[in-house]
């Protein structure tokens, strides 16, 4: 038996590549993954170094042609990044619906909508909710310390 | 009926001027400040400034008592986020959408919206009916007056829905040459059943046309 494996790099979608999408392609350009960006403006891929191991999809998210031309098939993990909550959820129940992959997350803003969506099954992360989470528990561990 | 819309769109003026004309009670959403200034002065209606995708908005107007929402924005993405949010969270009883991309219709109407309206699949439809009479009318005898090529929308009530094309007493000189069904044209074999909204293309003599479309009725 081969002492050897060689393990497939998983292959990330990450749609929207704008202020909250694009320092997560940066952080995601530093792990041994395959990444596929898309985003409707082409001007956002002048930012990503050439070096990037995967593809850059200039293309509404939202449309099935787009997403076929990604190979969102063999997607292990997609991430829905755009600045528009709708636009977010419907790719996230596109993809899970349309091309049955069970990892994907989309960004919320609008915390009014994340039980709806949690229910059916889009698994949404709300920046500001995270953000205002870290603040309550470096408070409580200032507080704990004192 | 209580009618929700929710549009960026000025032709929604028509819209707007329609269904109040036919009696029913209008709201706006709309993020365009001339398109709520100009439905206010014309009808009278309320209206919410604002973004539709937001829950907080769609709280301000009575939609628990909707009827129907109609979701007439250019993005598909919230037209598609409200139906799914009139009809989950607020027990809106029948939603409407634009869909401007076709290839998300069946993804729509999986998803909450009741029923779907796609410009460009309209348009694509009539090329396509356009093209198979063009067609069929290109193997016709020219000039015979005596042969008519006509097209029915089988609807619920027709009296042939369900029935095998054998099984209905066509006269003589007439025969069903095509049946469109969900855009798909096919030629029908006596086995084929009549389904509810089939498009039959009826080729018969003058003389028996209109027995012919008084059975599909």
């Amino acid at each position: 038996m081969s002492m050897f494996h060689k393990m497939k790099k998983p292959n990330i979608v990450i749609i929207g590549c704008g202020h909250f999408g694009y320092p997560i392609v940066q952080f995601l350009l530093e792990k041994d993954i395959r990444l596929t960006v898309i985003d409707t403006n082409p001007d956002v891929f002048a930012k990503i170094p050439l070096s990037l191991n995967g593809l850059m999809i200039t293309g509404d998210g939202t449309d099935p042609d787009t997403l076929d031309a990604a190979g969102i098939n063999s997607a292990d993990a997609v991430i829905a990044a755009t600045n528009d909550d709708a636009v977010n959820i419907m790719i996230a129940q596109m993809v899970k619906q349309r091309y049955h992959i069970d990892s994907v997350i989309a960004r919320l803003y609008d915390t009014s909508k994340e039980k709806t969506y949690r229910e059916l099954g889009v698994q949404v992360i709300n920046p500001v909710m995270l953000f205002a989470n870290a603040c309550f528990q470096t408070w409580n561990t200032a507080v704990n310390e004192v | 009926m209580n009618i929700l819309l929710i549009s960026e769109f000025e032709k929604s003026y028509f819209l707007a001027k329609t269904l109040c004309g036919q009696g029913h009670h209008i709201t706006l959403i709309s993020r365009d400040p001339n398109l709520c200034q100009s439905l206010y002065e014309a009808f009278d209606i309320p209206i919410v400034l604002g973004d539709a995708g937001n829950s907080s908005i769609l709280e301000q107007t009575d939609i628990r008592e909707m009827d129907i929402v109609i979701a007439q924005s250019e993005n598909d993405a919230k037209n598609l986020v409200v139906c799914e949010l009139a009809k989950k969270e607020y027990c809106v009883k029948s939603t409407i959408a634009v869909v401007n991309n076709p290839a998300n219709i069946v993804f729509f109407q999986q998803n909450g919206v009741d029923y779907c309206v796609s410009e460009a699949a309209v348009i694509d439809s009539l090329i396509k009916k356009n093209d198979i009479s063009n067609s069929i009318r290109k193997f016709l005898p020219s000039g015979d007056p005596d042969i008519i090529v006509n097209e029915v929308t089988l609807s619920a009530r027709s009296q042939i829905l369900n029935k095998k094309i054998w099984e209905i007493p066509f006269p003589p000189q007439c025969i069903v040459g095509c049946i469109i069904r969900n855009g798909h044209a096919m030629i029908p074999q006596g086995t084929t059943e009549c389904k509810n909204n089939d498009k039959l293309i009826v080729i018969a003599s003058s003389a028996v046309m209109q027995e012919a479309l008084s059975l599909l009725s």
